[in-house]
């Protein structure tokens, strides 16, 4: 009886009262303060950006106004549009890999079975404390023909027939990519998922185990539920982060062979860069920031509010 | 039957978790290891264990790279990026979370927006900005932006976290007629020590390996920082692994100390709300 | 062209040796290059009167990586401190980056007008600040025994609407075939294959006994565009047909030779030259593989010798051997013809005047000219410079066989130094598609000449 009527833990909507007033200024004057800072810093060199995007330069000289042209080269740009082909892709499967994963393991952090969860909690965040770099680095090693730990372990497990030219072949270059982007930042989102799975109180875990509800079923119906804003927060952060991939990417295959791996940060980077052209550039960077929101808002939409 | 259903449940549990956590630890070590051979000896075997292990390479990264400079450069502007990152995204994670007020959606807006640039779009506009404000290769260049840049992510934490504690410390902190200061900083800080802690490993780390504006923005060789310091190895067309190994070691170490340390906090926050199995 | 890197981290006893060697050697030979009087001398060349100068001050940007132990980093250092010894009066405001990012930092202070007085540059940007007027040519003041002791067409990368405006500290050969000749012996090729015909008879024999033909690490790209294809397309067409491409003159990459040249050498990776990891490993990788004797030969450019004489193994140096690509018979070009040239170069801003920029001529020459250019041999790479009676025993053996090479091609000009980066870029991903056949020869044409025609 009890159980079903369970006190559900009040959200963080607090009644104002009136002689709050001097308290709602100083709210005000604590958030805005940081928030100017961040719009200076941070927002105002975007805003620039975007401005670039509608002018050809070279870096030299001045800017010269063409409007819309970057944009309508944009998009009848191939490169273009490998690129973001490529890192939507990559994005997807981070979402899958990075968030999903991080999901199960929440998960299983909850079932009595699980031995060492410190170890396990403790290890998984050692690649997200690494830099992507040495990350690409390392998984480059990994992936190599002769002596790359992958291949060798294939070999050993009578899995010869498996091996692949993992960085070489277009066709499977992408999905290669992806493994390390994935396995590093596993981690990251177990923590961030973990935080929320642990503060849902013990009780009502109790109520449902009385119920007679096992582990599978308390995972979707009691914890899912319960940790969804917070889920669909990760995975609008994964999601939209991955969008700017490039270290891994960069070290790793450079985009190559040709350009079948290539992503937009590379492309922008290279067109910034190394070909000089800082207004494409920007319209390049400007749909980075495009397609971060377009995902943001339509995984808003999928996920929505959710409520108890 | 039971026992056998028990068995499989509990290797479906643990084995796959076990891969993964294994894969996570083993490139750490295979850096650490490597770290100590000879170039020589790690062309021609890749995985070998060190035969006559020796801190050679260290040696010769410490001194080449000037890493005592570096070391200091960067621990500094990690420490105080860290500093303000947790003082701010705290007040303005809990007062998001709390008080629902008129353009609340759109403060989130702003702070997401600036996420989904990537660094070398900003890059230039920074640096024309930085260079007409007089701000380039100062001690204090790299500070704003390296908090701006975690601002996001740690107020976005703190949100969650604060949206899970309940109302009656802050109701108790009222009757006793605390004010805002006193409740967010005296009463709910403490309770937020796990995700504290996460927001401070996240934060040192991304300062501390961040590159580009600190290749860009700083000039002064003795304002640089380990990143850029690392790169006097590994952009040599006649790259010693090893060396660069030991310099990696020596950048990522830290880290990973400064983690483990934080980590047993987060682990005693999260056991203090752990199911009971 | 990316700046070729000839350094290595550890002082091999040879070179140590040699310029020891070279220092005691034949005290009757003017030409005995001695060290010690390259320090003096670089004084007395550099400045008429030290004093002069006193006061003068300038900015100098540059990626010359000063704790080198060989290479363009460790001749920088030799000359420019030697210079700064003499003119302690002057002050220079000295800022290094690294290779790699060298490019992106100096976009980035061209956009926001923040370029230093001296800095390195070369290609696209060099054209756009000379054309802008932000940098200075400079005929005039390398006129006389700095200008006419530069090689021959070292000036040509640094050169704008015919006018100097970059002052080159290397030139380099940026294609050698380095071979293992005890491996070719013990293949059946008992010569290094001089024709197109005979080299893939080599390859077959080598790889019948299981040794990789050409080791080829192109995961950065540019390698094989660069040191391989540019080369092997001089078989096929001249550098006057490249000026014309350049200039947009009635060349083009779709011409029937081109073409040839880019199916023959595609075909090369067909029949199995290469290893098949080719775009997913280094040129670091490459040259392990051969110095692993795992390859018969590798292609690199002129900064490879140093590496070689820093970590080959003593068998694999005394067996190794340098040569051209082989001719092809029939085909239009020239079969000594090697795409080289000095690439970068040091430019001054126009903005730089008076008793500054002599203080910046002076030492540029310090580090640039014919004195620089026997320090640079004895750092195992050739500068821009003229250097006159070579002592070839003062220096190590494996550079000494490269200098002998190096001595019978003819340079022709880079594509990827004097094209515009966009082209470049096309080039180097389509050479990438090519070696795999993702892309057939008349489409990599088609695709270049698009990329072209839109600059």
């Amino acid at each position: 009886m009890i159980c079903h009527s369970h006190p559900v833990i009040k959200k963080g909507n607090v009644m104002l009262k009136k002689k709050a007033r001097n308290k709602i200024t100083l709210v005000y004057a604590l958030i805005l303060v940081p928030l100017l800072m961040y719009i200076f810093f941070i927002i105002t060199p975007l805003i620039i950006s975007v401005i670039y995007s509608f002018n050809k330069w070279s870096g030299i000289g001045a800017k010269q106004f063409t409007g819309l042209r970057n944009y309508d080269r944009l998009i009848h740009d191939k490169n273009f549009w490998l690129a973001a082909k490529n890192t939507l892709v990559i994005a997807l499967y981070a979402v899958l890999g990075q968030v999903g994963i991080a999901l199960i393991i929440s998960f299983l952090m909850t079932n009595h079975k699980l031995k060492f969860r410190e170890f396990h909690r403790t290890v998984i965040f050692f690649p997200v404390v690494m830099a992507p770099i040495v990350i690409g680095f390392i998984w480059k090693f990994i992936y190599n023909k002769d002596y790359g730990l992958l291949n060798a372990l294939l070999k050993i497990a009578g899995r010869a027939n498996w091996i692949k030219p993992w960085l070489d072949d277009p066709g499977i270059v992408v999905k290669s990519v992806s493994v390390p982007v994935i396995w590093q930042f596993i981690g990251l989102y177990m923590v961030i998922l973990l935080g929320a799975v642990m503060s849902i109180p013990n009780d009502i875990f109790e109520c449902a185990e009385l119920d007679g509800a096992n582990w599978g079923q308390k995972s979707i119906y009691i914890t899912l539920p319960m940790i969804w804003d917070t889920l669909k927060i990760a995975i609008i952060l994964c999601a939209s982060g991955t969008m700017k991939i490039y270290d891994q990417i960069y070290v790793m295959t450079n985009g190559g062979p040709g350009r079948s791996s290539s992503v937009l940060t590379l492309y922008c980077y290279d067109t910034t860069f190394r070909i000089g052209n800082f207004g494409y550039g920007a319209t390049i960077s400007v749909s980075i920031l495009l397609f971060g929101l377009a995902l943001a808002g339509i995984i808003q939409l999928l996920m929505g509010r959710r409520k108890n | 039957m039971k026992k056998v259903k028990n068995i499989i449940g509990w290797i479906f549990i643990n084995l796959p978790i076990f891969l993964l956590s294994l894969t996570c630890i083993f490139p750490v070590i295979w850096l650490m290891y490597s770290s100590l051979k000879s170039q020589q000896e790690f062309t021609l075997s890749t995985l070998a264990l060190p035969k006559a292990p020796n801190f050679d390479n260290y040696i010769k990264a410490w001194v080449t790279a000037r890493f005592d400079t570096y070391m200091f450069n960067t621990t500094l502007n990690s420490l105080i990026s860290l500093f303000m990152v947790l003082i701010i995204s705290f007040s303005v994670g809990y007062l998001l979370s709390r008080y629902h007020f008129r353009g609340r959606g759109l403060v989130y807006a702003i702070f997401l927006s600036g996420t989904m640039l990537p660094v070398y779009s900003l890059i230039v506009p920074m640096f024309i900005q930085f260079n007409k404000l007089g701000m380039l290769n100062k001690r204090f260049t790299l500070w704003a932006p390296y908090i701006c840049f975690e601002l996001p992510i740690s107020i976005f934490l703190v949100d969650s976290y604060v949206k899970g504690i309940s109302n009656e410390m802050e109701d108790a902190a009222a009757i006793d007629g605390a004010g805002l200061f006193r409740t967010m900083f005296q009463v709910i800080m403490p309770i937020c020590r796990p995700v504290l802690s996460t927001v401070t490993i996240l934060t040192f780390m991304h300062v501390w390996n961040e590159f580009p504006l600190a290749q860009i923005l700083v000039s002064d060789q003795n304002l640089k920082t380990i990143p850029v310091g690392l790169t006097y190895f590994t952009t040599q067309y006649t790259v010693d692994y090893t060396l660069l190994m030991a310099a990696l070691v020596m950048a990522t170490v830290p880290i990973i100390i400064i983690y483990l340390l934080f980590s047993k906090k987060i682990m005693e926050g999260m056991m203090a709300g752990a199911v009971k199995g | 062209m990316k700046r070729r890197k000839v350094l290595s981290l550890f002082l091999t006893t040879i070179l140590a040796v040699s310029m020891l060697a070279g220092c005691k050697s034949k005290s009757g030979d003017p030409a005995a290059s001695n060290v010690p009087d390259m320090i003096t001398a670089a004084p007395d060349s550099s400045t008429t009167e030290a004093g002069g100068l006193d006061g003068a001050s300038f900015s100098l940007l540059h990626f010359h990586k000063t704790t080198d132990e060989s290479g363009t980093g460790a001749a920088y250092k030799t000359a420019s401190d030697a210079w700064k010894t003499a003119n302690p009066g002057v002050t220079i405001n000295e800022e290094f980056v690294a290779h790699d990012d060298y490019e992106t930092y100096l976009k980035t202070l061209m956009a926001s007008e923040k370029l230093p007085d001296v800095f390195i540059c070369k290609g696209d940007m060099l054209e756009q600040l000379a054309e802008a007027g932000v940098i200075d040519p400079l005929d005039d003041d390398i006129a006389g025994e700095w200008g006419s002791g530069f090689s021959e067409g070292a000036l040509n990368d640094g050169t704008v609407n015919g006018k100097p405006y970059t002052i080159p500290f290397q030139l380099q050969a940026n294609c050698t075939v380095v071979y293992n000749k005890d491996i070719l012996t013990e293949c059946g090729v008992n010569e290094f294959p001089s024709t197109y015909d005979a080299l893939l008879d080599a390859i077959e024999k080598i790889k019948a006994k299981g040794y990789t033909p050409v080791a080829l690490g192109n995961s950065a790209k540019w390698v094989a565009e660069s040191c391989l294809f540019n080369t092997f397309a001089y078989r096929y067409v001249t550098a006057d047909w490249f000026n014309s491409l350049k200039n947009k003159e009635g060349a083009k990459f779709t011409d029937e030779a081109f073409v040839q040249a880019l199916a023959d050498f595609q075909k090369l990776a067909d029949v199995g030259a290469f290893n098949s990891d080719m775009n997913s490993i280094d040129n670091m990788e490459q040259k392990k593989m051969y110095y692993n004797k795992k390859a018969a030969m590798f292609i690199e450019g002129a900064w490879c010798v140093g590496d070689i004489i820093a970590n080959a193994p003593d068998d694999v140096k005394a067996a190794t051997e340098f040569a051209n690509i082989p001719e092809v018979t029939g085909a239009g070009g020239d079969k000594d013809a090697v795409a080289g040239g000095a690439g970068w170069g040091y430019c001054i801003k126009s903005s730089l005047t008076g008793k500054n920029k002599e203080a910046a001529l002076s030492f540029l020459k310090a580090v640039s000219d014919s004195g620089y250019g026997a320090v640079a041999l004895q750092n195992g790479f050739i500068s821009g410079s003229k250097v006159e009676n070579v002592d070839t025993s003062s220096l190590d053996p494996v550079f000494a066989k490269y200098l002998a090479y190096v001595s019978t091609v003819k340079q022709q000009p880079i594509f990827d130094v004097q094209l515009p980066a966009a082209v470049s870029e096309e080039l180097y991903a389509r050479t990438q598609e090519l070696l795999i056949d993702a892309v057939t020869p008349e489409e990599m044409a088609q695709y270049c000449q698009e990329v072209l025609d839109a600059q």
